[in-house]
């Protein structure tokens, strides 16, 4: 990992206990570290050339064409200024979930503060819904830099709880964004997931580029149990003791055919898909999601 | 399930802790709150019975590897066979117990008997810390008179597992363990052995004689031989056990037995009393004790036999030299009819049990005679009758019935029977039905004495009588003749053929004997050609007149015995009732009579019967035994019924339950409520007296080709208990460790195994 983005990982991000202060730190360090990123090249999109003018930043002065020509330029990228990101985030009680640092709420908080201080950056507007099985907090979108602490306030009085109900917020969103706009889902889509597909299909079927993180805890995608346990469900009402060794294999085929189809039906219906785990750098959600942007300008 | 270390079986218990954990493990299981628990309640409705079924299975895998470990660390011995053909090989001591009677021989403060007891209880401890599973089988001498088809059922012990608790329990076995009296020797229990082993063919076998080896047992033993080497061939070990060292000084009484006298109340009978000698050194002033045992009416009238014991003046026997047989006579009196017995005791020596000897005698009130006379006169019944029944100052025991010829036709055969000897005097024509009940009568056992006369119908009786020498009479008779006077030559009319004959032994003793005072005048002359008659072979001429004609003859006619003197009883053609030559009359009784008398020789170990009329006696035996140290009765009830001849009654005392010398006795109970008596006196064989033991090389050849394996019973190694074998603990390890294998493969199969990268 290079040393930039050493602070990127979960386990220095809990240390920073404001996500708005998380955000900064995670997308300044991330993109501090860009011209070595690998993910570089891809994320971002020259467009022209165009002559500079005072309280332009300096950083993107072209000075190889200074060398050149001794004038002035500045490289110009292809501007979203008209992007219009919705962040949903998944606050129901399943993600109260965690072992490592971060709890998959929290994760998950981080990533949507951490995307939505990029997207505020580039002076796009964010809007920020929070859902369990209603929308629990609704923040419309703007661009302001203060914006933020908006979305980071919405997302923190919606503390876990309830089930999850993605089919009834996708088609809410579906029905309530009135613009194409980008649609980021941070969930872990631990609800029904024919309901879900649905939903993501209506989205897309009125022009949202999707993006979806699958925040999963490293118990829930390696289920490392031993010993006798009962298992009792933040969601369903069940419990169940057991040898965890014993069902371990049942459970990651189970987990694995789940995430096979959600990966097949995003894929199907051009979403794109991430799977994160919580003890994973949270550069990787910036890096995929910039990624995704680059594909998303492909796309349309 | 028997173990070596019987108190690590509480280990057993442990076989529960698996039972313990997961009960425990299913209270302290760790709570998590879990937000898949979609994906897990899916594994767990697809697994749960298999993951159920391996649970199972792992926690009755790690109750056996428990159990297992115990059974091994307790050294679990059994005496089934499913594990020897796994491997397991058991050791299997067989001891053979000699508890013959001369086992009783003591030689310092204990016997010979308790010397080999004390090499059980040595083999039962060593036995007993072997690490190979161990088992003992205890057979005595005695119980093989049960029958080789026995089998286990007579045995001490059959295949006794033995552990670390054996020992004692072999202590407490000794001491109910007893010498009997039997004479037995080591054929009959090697031959029980045969068949014992046969049952348990898949083990290490090690056979025990434990014996004293007597000489007369082990000297000239083909059986044995036969027996061992059948053991040799068959992979056995044999180990022959001496538990004697060196003969002792012994006297025995080897018989007593009363005289061929008449027996019947109030009429003294002599008993000869033989002591021998069987040590090594000559025996000087023994003692001898008599005792006269008389059982009157009362004598069963209470719950035990209560006899009158007297003693008798003691019989002093100056010398005995080794090897000497010295034979005593004694005259015993008893009072009343009934079955009286004698005892006789020697003072104790090396070996108690046959310094005591039992003699058993029914003595009637009288022993009745017929006498049929066919003098018209009736002559000689008349001095028959006045010989027999002198009068009431003197008592003979004899009772003479006289009656006509005719009731020889007459008498059932019944009749006849009850009469000891009959006496046929100046027999006219008999009827062919006599003849035939006649011989009948001797057939059977009956004594039968003729005396000539004037009527004798010579022809007749030479054809019904005599019938070609196959007939009763043993002579073929030619006329009556005349005994001329001898003056020139004066030699006795009758000289003796047979010099000791028991009927005229009295008369033919000393210098002048009485028989030279008899005078004969007439007989019957036989016929020339009696020399080479067809009966010769069976015809013993006792006595021959002077002119050399025959004048007593005797023969032999089945079971009985015919003397026929051809002149006559009475005084009419000679003189013998006239003087005391008449005693041959009574002598003729007690001689021919003989066969009528019951004969008492019963030895140890062997049955007692008693047949009765079931229409006559109650099927109720009771039993009285005598036991080892006194005189004492034990009472023992049996029912018992005769299948051979229905009608009958038969009390039968097994062979090994007459394992003690003394007097037996069964009470009988009649359908009027009477008692009966009969009794036994049962002996020791005098062949046990024979204490001469047989060295280790006389063993040698006695039993070559086959190797001789002779050790002291003192002298025994625990080195031949260790002997090779499969450790069934070895066994049980290695199935230990396969069982712990399998766990560990349930195990991983259950998925109790930490994943790679650890787990929580």
């Amino acid at each position: 990992m290079p040393d930039s983005k050493r602070f990127l990982h979960p386990e220095a991000i809990k240390r920073i206990s404001r996500v708005e202060l998380r955000a900064r730190h995670i997308v300044e360090g991330f993109l501090s570290g860009m011209h070595r990123s690998p993910y570089f090249g891809q994320s971002v999109e020259f467009l022209q050339h165009r002559e500079y003018v005072p309280g332009d930043d300096l950083r993107h002065v072209d000075w190889k064409v200074w060398a050149r020509q001794d004038r002035l330029y500045i490289k110009q990228f292809e501007e979203d200024t008209n992007l219009r990101c919705t962040f949903l985030v998944d606050v129901s009680k399943s993600m109260e979930y965690g072992n490592g640092p971060l709890n998959k709420y929290e994760y998950a908080c981080t990533i949507a503060g951490s995307l939505a201080y990029l997207v505020l950056r580039q002076q796009d507007a964010v809007a920020c819904w929070a859902f369990d099985e209603r929308v629990r907090a609704r923040v419309p979108h703007q661009s302001k830099r203060n914006h933020l602490l908006t979305i980071v306030e919405a997302l923190h009085v919606a503390a876990p709880a309830d089930k999850t109900d993605l089919s009834g917020v996708l088609r809410e969103a579906a029905e309530t964004l009135p613009r194409r706009g980008m649609v980021v889902l941070i969930s872990d889509f631990l609800s029904d997931l024919d309901g879900t597909i649905r939903g993501l299909k209506m989205l897309r079927q009125r022009g949202h580029d999707v993006m979806v993180f699958h925040v999963l805890d490293d118990d829930e995608l390696d289920f490392p149990f031993s010993g006798p346990m009962r298992f009792e469900g933040l969601e369903l009402p069940q419990h169940l003791n057991c040898n965890p060794r014993a069902l371990r294999e049942g459970y990651l085929e189970a987990l694995g055919a789940f995430l096979e189809e959600l990966k097949r039906q995003c894929a199907r219906n051009v979403v794109d898909y991430a799977l994160l785990r919580t003890s994973q750098p949270l550069d990787a959600a910036l890096a995929t999601y910039l990624s995704n942007r680059l594909g998303m300008h492909h796309r349309n | 399930m028997q173990f070596l270390y019987q108190g690590l079986a509480w280990g057993f218990l442990l076989a529960l802790v698996p039972v313990l954990i997961h009960l425990i493990n299913m209270m302290r299981h760790r709570r998590v709150r879990w937000a898949a628990m979609e994906f897990l309640l899916q594994s767990y409705k697809k697994h749960r019975k298999w993951v159920w079924l391996k649970q199972l299975l792992l926690l009755l895998a790690r109750m056996a590897a428990i159990a297992l470990l115990v059974a091994m660390l307790a050294q679990w011995i059994t005496r089934g066979q499913w594990l020897d053909f796994l491997g397991g090989k058991v050791t299997h001591h067989y001891v053979l117990l000699d508890d013959s009677a001369s086992m009783a021989e003591r030689y310092g403060p204990v016997s010979a008997f308790e010397v080999a007891g004390q090499f059980l209880q040595r083999l039962a401890a060593s036995a007993a810390e072997q690490p190979v599973p161990q088992r003992l089988t205890l057979l005595r001498f005695s119980q093989a008179l049960a029958g080789e088809d026995a089998g286990q059922r007579v045995a001490d012990l059959y295949a006794e597992p033995i552990d670390s608790e054996f020992p004692q329990q072999m202590e407490e076995l000794r001491h109910t363990l007893d010498v009997s009296s039997a004479a037995v020797g080591p054929g009959p229990v090697l031959g029980l052995l045969t068949r014992l082993l046969e049952e348990s063919p898949d083990e290490d076998r090690i056979v025990y004689v434990v014996s004293d080896f007597r000489r007369w047992q082990w000297k000239q033993t083909p059986r044995v031989q036969a027996a061992l080497k059948k053991l040799e061939d068959s992979g056995i070990q044999v180990q022959l056990v001496q538990c004697v060292q060196r003969q002792r000084p012994n006297l025995a009484v080897v018989d007593v037995s009363p005289s061929s006298e008449t027996r019947a109340a109030e009429v003294p009978l002599f008993f000869d009393i033989r002591v021998r000698n069987t040590g090594t050194t000559a025996a000087s002033n023994v003692p001898v004790k008599v005792r006269s045992i008389f059982y009157d009416a009362q004598s069963i009238t209470g719950e035990e036999p209560q006899p009158h014991i007297e003693d008798m003046p003691l019989v002093l026997i100056d010398r005995i030299e080794p090897g000497e047989t010295v034979t005593r006579r004694v005259q015993v009196y008893f009072p009343a009819p009934g079955v009286h017995a004698v005892e006789v005791e020697l003072p104790d020596d090396g070996l108690p049990t046959d310094n005591r000897r039992w003699c058993v005698v029914h003595f009637p009130d009288v022993e009745p005679v017929l006498v049929v006379d066919g003098d018209p006169d009736g002559m000689n019944a008349q001095f028959l009758s006045a010989l027999f029944q002198p009068g009431t100052h003197a008592r003979t025991g004899i009772r003479a019935d006289v009656k006509p010829v005719s009731y020889l036709r007459d008498a059932a055969p019944e009749e006849l029977s009850r009469y000891y000897t009959i006496f046929l005097c100046d027999l006219p024509r008999l009827d062919p039905v006599a003849v035939e009940r006649l011989e009948q009568y001797v057939r059977e056992g009956g004594g039968l004495v003729f005396f000539a006369g004037p009527q004798w119908a010579i022809a007749n009786h030479n054809a019904q009588l005599y019938r070609n020498g196959e007939g009763l009479f043993p002579l073929l008779l030619e006329r009556e003749d005349v005994l001329p006077p001898d003056e020139l030559t004066p030699a006795p009319d009758v000289q003796m053929v047979v010099d000791d004959h028991p009927v005229f032994r009295e008369l033919t003793q000393g210098a002048n004997p009485l028989i030279h005072s008899m005078h004969v005048e007439r007989y019957l002359r036989a016929a020339a050609t009696w020399p080479t008659a067809p009966n010769r072979d069976r015809v013993r001429i006792i006595a021959k007149l002077r002119n050399g004609q025959p004048l007593v003859a005797e023969q032999a006619f089945g079971k009985g015995r015919v003397v026929a003197f051809l002149t006559t009883f009475a005084p009419y053609w000679n003189d013998l009732a006239l003087n005391a030559t008449v005693v041959v009359a009574l002598r003729l009784e007690a001689y021919l009579g003989a066969a009528k008398r019951p004969v008492d020789r019963h030895v140890v170990g062997t049955p007692l019967e008693v047949m009765v009329d079931a229409n006559l006696f109650d099927p109720e035996f009771r039993w009285f035994l005598p036991t080892g140290e006194k005189d004492h009765v034990l009472p023992l009830t049996r029912l018992a019924h005769s299948e051979a001849t229905p009608g009958k009654l038969l009390g039968r005392l097994e062979p090994t339950d007459v394992l003690r010398p003394g007097i037996y006795e069964v009470w009988l109970k009649t359908k009027r409520g009477q008692r009966e008596a009969r009794r036994f006196g049962v002996n020791v064989d005098p062949v046990e007296s024979q204490l001469a033991v047989v060295g280790e090389q006389e063993l040698e050849a006695a039993l070559r080709p086959l190797p001789v394996r002779l050790v002291r019973a003192d002298a025994f190694a625990d080195a031949t208990v260790a002997t090779a074998g499969f450790n069934r603990s070895l066994f049980l390890m290695l199935l230990l460790v396969g069982l712990l294998l399998g766990e560990q493969w349930l195990a991983y199969s259950a998925s109790y195994h930490l994943p790679k990268g650890g787990a929580r």
